[in-house]
């Protein structure tokens, strides 16, 4: 291994250690979208109506958008501390390729912010009377989903850092491109309530993992470089 | 071209706002040369600091480093480059010591924490290595920024405004840290309205 | 050679250029449209299963295709001007916006006044009018990127690069929203048989057409305002107003 290799590797870690120091110092911030997510989930059976067989056909669909939501709403801290306070710089005049280094801070954003709705969903789930066979299917689903969110979710906010309020914009650019991610996860979640295999919608989304993780990076690069300049 | 200048800046135009900020700027560096930028308010001085550093796209002109334009090299570049901006770029929930590990990390280099107190020790912030950013004043945490100097390889420095909010006892210790790296054949780029108290040998008056 | 072509992209010459064909451009998007129309409404039979209704047809299949097509030609030359830093082809780009977006807002309006007789309702979550709706959104987002970056040249290449994302992200959206209408399609909606006739076909095309150089009449004038604007501190500008 070349010593640039080995460099760009410390590198990445130290921003990922960085960003997962700073969310366990405010705490509070990690907890704010899953209270998000919950009320969400909650409000609709008070909009809808306490019928339990109409619950369990929408559950799928309430859980996804209401996880949408909930990491759009946190999308924007992502960059926002980092182009405010300087640290950017850092990244952007990085001898590490700074493609690598928005790999890391979406990968903090997503162990913060995407991960915990995995675990807190199934509770959620149970309360919209999803059918037990379906549960699995949705920790899955965001499982593979939710890291999409974010990574394709660093571009706008890369486009959208240095507007001082660039937060309803940020949700108008990314939420059309979210849709495929919400058809192919909720379709999974239906398919195995009603007993079908869902194997293929998972796939799709992981194909979608795969084709954000190598694309998003560089074009959220990109999209950072030119927001530097407005500084 | 002169053989020793190794970081050129060739008939550069400095855009921003849609105004003409600098028109046709050329100057050369030598190692071990100090280049002083001075200007008014406005006049650009941060705007071309900026662009020196490779943060904003250069549209007329050249700027190199050892011969090869910065934007085919950037990397390269960044590895000799030490950049200190206005916003500092510190953390205010890291220590003083978790602050300047992960910005030493990010430019590819680390240091062992005892290297690191000794250098807090020696800025002044001795008995601060564990205190959160947050808990020390603006020119403390400016003072955190510029342990970098001392912590950090880097042959070219570029330094916009070095002296804002730190004390005459900071800027003596910054200025003998300069003087150091320009024995040691580096090279400074420094802006600033203060003056400098030492001899600069070429200044660019925007 | 890139030398060159810069040369002849270049705003002053663009302006210029499109100075001169435009006119020509306009006389022709009248002529087709007004044919068009004329041999669309009056002449065309109609159709066999919808009556007269088909006849929205001719401008809402203009308009669907041209709102897919105006997004393409604002990615290509988003990506011509990222590559290639030519200000000419970042104004093209930028101008495709408004008129893109107003393609589409016919699409959706027509495509609900089409679906009013042929469906018994205004909305329908159908395949091609839900990517509509998300390709509406696209544009609106553009147009809202632009207008909130204060230095145009940083605004246009921000939306440069998202024009780029969009066009990545289009296909797959689509492609997903099929797959969707696909699997909840209720039963009691009956597809047409979409096949055309051919004596529709002829009006058809010179619609198309017709709507093509309407884009591009609008364009052409959009860039050359926007050029104005852009270059306004230029000698040849200030000599010219």
């Amino acid at each position: 291994m070349s010593v640039k290799t080995a460099q760009s590797i410390e590198s990445f870690v130290a921003l990922l250690k960085r960003d997962l120091l700073l969310a366990s110092r405010h705490f509070s911030e990690v907890v704010q979208p899953l209270l998000f997510f919950t009320m969400a989930v909650m409000l609709f059976p008070l909009g809808v109506g306490p019928d339990a067989e109409l619950l369990r056909i929408i559950a799928a669909g309430i859980l996804w958008v209401a996880a949408l939501f909930a990491s759009s709403s946190v999308l924007d801290k992502m960059f926002r501390e980092d182009f405010e306070d300087g640290a950017l710089e850092y990244l952007l005049l990085s001898p590490t390729p700074l493609p690598l280094l928005v790999i890391a801070k979406c990968l903090a954003h997503w162990l913060t912010t995407g991960l915990p709705l995995v675990f807190i969903a199934p509770l959620l789930g149970l309360l919209l009377n999803l059918s037990f066979e379906a549960v699995p299917l949705l920790v899955l689903s965001l499982l593979v989903g939710t890291p999409t969110i974010s990574f394709v979710g660093a571009v706008g906010v890369g486009l959208t850092v240095g507007l001082r309020r660039g937060g309803v914009l940020l949700t108008l650019l990314v939420l059309p491109l979210y849709v495929p991610v919400l058809i192919f996860a909720t379709g999974a979640v239906q398919a195995a309530s009603q007993g079908a295999h869902a194997y293929g919608h998972l796939l799709i989304l992981l194909s979608m993992l795969v084709l954000a993780t190598t694309l998003t990076p560089f074009a959220a690069a990109s999209a950072l470089r030119i927001s530097a300049e407005m500084n | 071209m002169e053989l020793n200048s190794i970081f050129q800046c060739q008939k550069l135009n400095v855009e921003r706002d849609d105004r003409i900020l600098l028109d046709n700027l050329s100057f050369d560096c030598t190692p071990g040369s100090l280049t002083q930028i001075t200007g008014a308010n406005g006049s650009g001085k941060t705007t071309l600091m900026r662009t020196l550093a490779g943060l904003r796209p250069v549209t007329v002109g050249k700027i190199t480093w050892q011969g090869i334009p910065i934007k085919e090299q950037r990397e390269v570049y960044h590895q000799d480059l030490l950049f200190l901006g206005h916003s500092s770029g510190i953390k205010l929930s890291l220590t003083c010591i978790e602050n300047l590990q992960w910005m030493l990390a990010l430019c590819g280099q680390s240091q062992t924490k005892a290297t690191i107190g000794s250098v807090l020790q020696l800025v002044g912030l001795g008995g601060f290595e564990s205190n959160l950013a947050r808990t020390l004043s603006a020119g403390q945490r400016r003072r955190v920024a510029l342990a970098m100097l001392w912590l950090r390889q880097a042959k070219i420095w570029i330094l916009d405004e070095p002296y804002t909010s730190i004390d005459v006892s900071g800027v003596d210790l910054v200025k003998d840290k300069v003087m150091e790296h320009l024995s040691h054949r580096g090279l400074v780029i420094l802006s600033t309205h203060h003056g400098l108290n030492m001899t600069a040998d070429q200044v660019i008056n925007l | 050679m890139l030398a060159n072509l810069r040369q002849l992209a270049s705003p002053k010459n663009f302006y210029q250029f499109a100075g001169t064909i435009y006119p020509w451009i306009l006389f022709l998007a009248v002529g087709t449209l007004c044919f068009g129309l004329v041999w669309g409404l009056l002449y065309s039979p109609p159709d066999y299963q919808q009556g007269e209704t088909v006849r929205i047809m001719y401008l809402h299949v203009p308009m669907a295709i041209m709102s897919m097509a105006a997004y393409m030609v604002m990615a290509g030359a988003s990506a011509v001007g990222l590559v290639w830093h030519l200000k000419t082809a970042h104004i093209v780009a930028r101008s495709c916006a408004p008129i893109g977006a107003m393609f589409t807002l016919v699409t959706l309006v027509t495509g609900a006044l089409w679906g009013k007789p042929m469906w018994g309702t205004w909305w329908q979550w159908d395949a091609r009018l839900t990517s509509e709706l998300i390709l509406l959104f696209l544009y609106l987002g553009y147009i809202g990127l632009y207008q909130a970056i204060d230095v145009v040249e940083t605004a246009e290449r921000a939306c440069a690069l998202l024009a780029l994302v969009g066009v990545v992200n289009i296909p797959i959206i689509h492609f997903s929203v099929e797959w969707w209408h696909t699997l909840h399609q209720g039963p009691t909606i009956s597809r047409l048989n979409p096949t055309i006739d051919a004596s529709l076909m002829g009006p058809l095309y010179l619609m198309i057409l017709a709507h093509w150089m309407i884009f591009m009449a609008y364009v052409l004038m959009h860039s050359r305002t926007a050029i104005l604007a852009r270059e306004r501190k230029t000698q040849w500008v200030k000599s010219l107003v």
